[in-house]
């Protein structure tokens, strides 16, 4: 028999509300609450052998924690398979389903399914993972989509279970998570393109190869009232850091950022700095690290007074291969840092 | 990340090789800068030259940030 656990939070599984919303994770025998028709669905191809419940408040504020201690309720069952949610729209319960999923998939190597409504921001932590063994089904805004989800669910779970390979996000159903997996294509790339650009002119539906990420409009920052007063900080993504790159910032994907003194420097001199980065000839940079924090020149307009004064770090991480959700996280940490330390405009050199 | 910093408050002046890109993703000041292998000023020119160059991004850059904007705009380096 397949074994499946469920992951549900403390509403759902019946302990309570919000009042019950701080509860650590426990493991029940069978399927509790909506897994019930979950089982129902599953038919004999599946047994929902436990479930483990953990409180909403728990889990957002302890994620470390919570995290440790579903898997190792989890382990004890032994599972093939994890189930989570459905989360509809609810926000930390579909987080902790997504980090429930991503911590037991990479922990126990199984596969994981779970369910929520498209706009969910588990939806975003999961798709950051770009884990091939988690699937997200999307569902409706409110439990009124029940039946839907556990169908849905039940029916990719004994898929799962029937070893069948899952095919692309598309055609299957679940939320795309961003992963590119080679196929072998009949016609060429350059054919394709041609078919899409034909269909694209003559008002014909097509389907991109490499869909565009959407970006959310940001408000402009208000200009600096008073150049002369104001405390400029250097920023840059080239991955420029002390030489020996003392916080071993990774030349692709890195996820590391840090700052770095500028006091008693004039000019950023060869020798002394090197850039970490895998998507660009670093050596131009290394001959006159000026290239990356054009300090020489800031030093120069600081000296006649065209600002106030240079922040005496700048701040550096890499930026090759960089996901957009993780160099975002890094700016807003920046920014924090910038703000308490009295930065008031920023100059971002990108490589 | 220009992106993220206007949204805390921060002005952020963009010196990037990949303006046109900057600019179709909404950064709000962008000045372009020489070539992705060294933004801030240009090895093949005399010294000088390129220290000038460097000085122009720079300048740039601080006009950008006491300039108020509405959309993503571009600060050439030239006009310094």
């Amino acid at each position: 028999m397949f074994k499946v656990v469920h992951f549900l939070n403390q509403f759902f599984g019946g302990i309570g509300g919000e009042e019950k919303a701080h509860i650590a994770p426990e493991l029940r025998e069978g399927a509790v609450g909506p897994a019930k028709g979950l089982q129902l669905q599953l038919g004999d191809e599946a047994k929902i052998e436990a479930s483990v419940l953990c409180g909403d408040n728990f889990f957002a504020e302890n994620g470390e924690e919570a995290k440790a201690r579903t898997v190792e309720l989890v382990k004890k069952v032994r599972p093939q398979l994890l189930m989570a949610g459905p989360a509809f729209d609810s926000g930390r319960y579909g987080f902790a389903c997504a980090e429930v999923c991503q911590a037991v998939s990479t922990s126990m190597s199984i596969p994981c399914v779970t369910a929520m409504h498209p706009e969910n921001p588990g939806v975003d932590a999961s798709r950051s993972y770009k884990n091939l063994s988690v699937y997200v089904i999307p569902t409706a805004e409110s439990v009124a989509g029940m039946p839907d989800a556990l169908r849905k669910m039940a029916a990719l779970a004994k898929r799962l279970a029937a070893g069948e390979a899952i095919g692309p996000a598309l055609e299957e159903g679940y939320l795309p998570r961003g992963i590119r997996r080679d196929e072998i294509a009949e016609k060429t790339a350059a054919e394709r393109a041609l078919e899409m650009l034909l269909a694209k002119l003559s008002s014909k539906p097509f389907v991109t190869e490499i869909p565009w990420l959407r970006w959310a409009r940001v408000a402009p920052a208000k200009p600096l009232p008073d150049l002369t007063k104001a405390t400029i900080a250097v920023a840059t993504t080239s991955g420029l850091v002390p030489w020996g790159n003392p916080d071993q910032f990774w030349a692709r994907r890195n996820t590391k950022w840090a700052k770095y003194a500028l006091a008693g420097h004039d000019s950023m001199e060869k020798g002394k700095w090197e850039a970490v980065h895998s998507g660009y000839n670093t050596a131009v940079v290394g001959e006159n690290p000026n290239y990356a924090v054009p300090l020489d020149a800031i030093r120069e307009l600081e000296a006649s007074g065209a600002f106030g004064s240079l922040y005496p770090y700048y701040y550096s991480t890499t930026g090759g291969q960089g996901a957009p959700q993780v160099m975002e996280k890094m700016a807003r940490e920046m920014s924090q840092d910038m703000k308490s330390a009295g930065v008031d405009g920023v100059l971002l050199v990108a490589t | 990340m220009a992106r993220e910093l206007d949204r805390s408050g921060l002005p952020v002046a963009l010196v990037t090789t990949m303006f046109p890109l900057a600019k179709q993703l909404g950064a709000a000041r962008i000045v372009p800068a020489r070539r992705i292998t060294h933004p801030c000023g240009d090895p093949s020119l005399p010294e000088d030259a390129d220290r000038a160059a460097r000085k122009q991004i720079v300048t740039a850059a601080l006009r950008a940030l006491q300039t108020p904007v509405a959309e993503p705009t571009v600060f050439s380096a030239d006009q310094e």
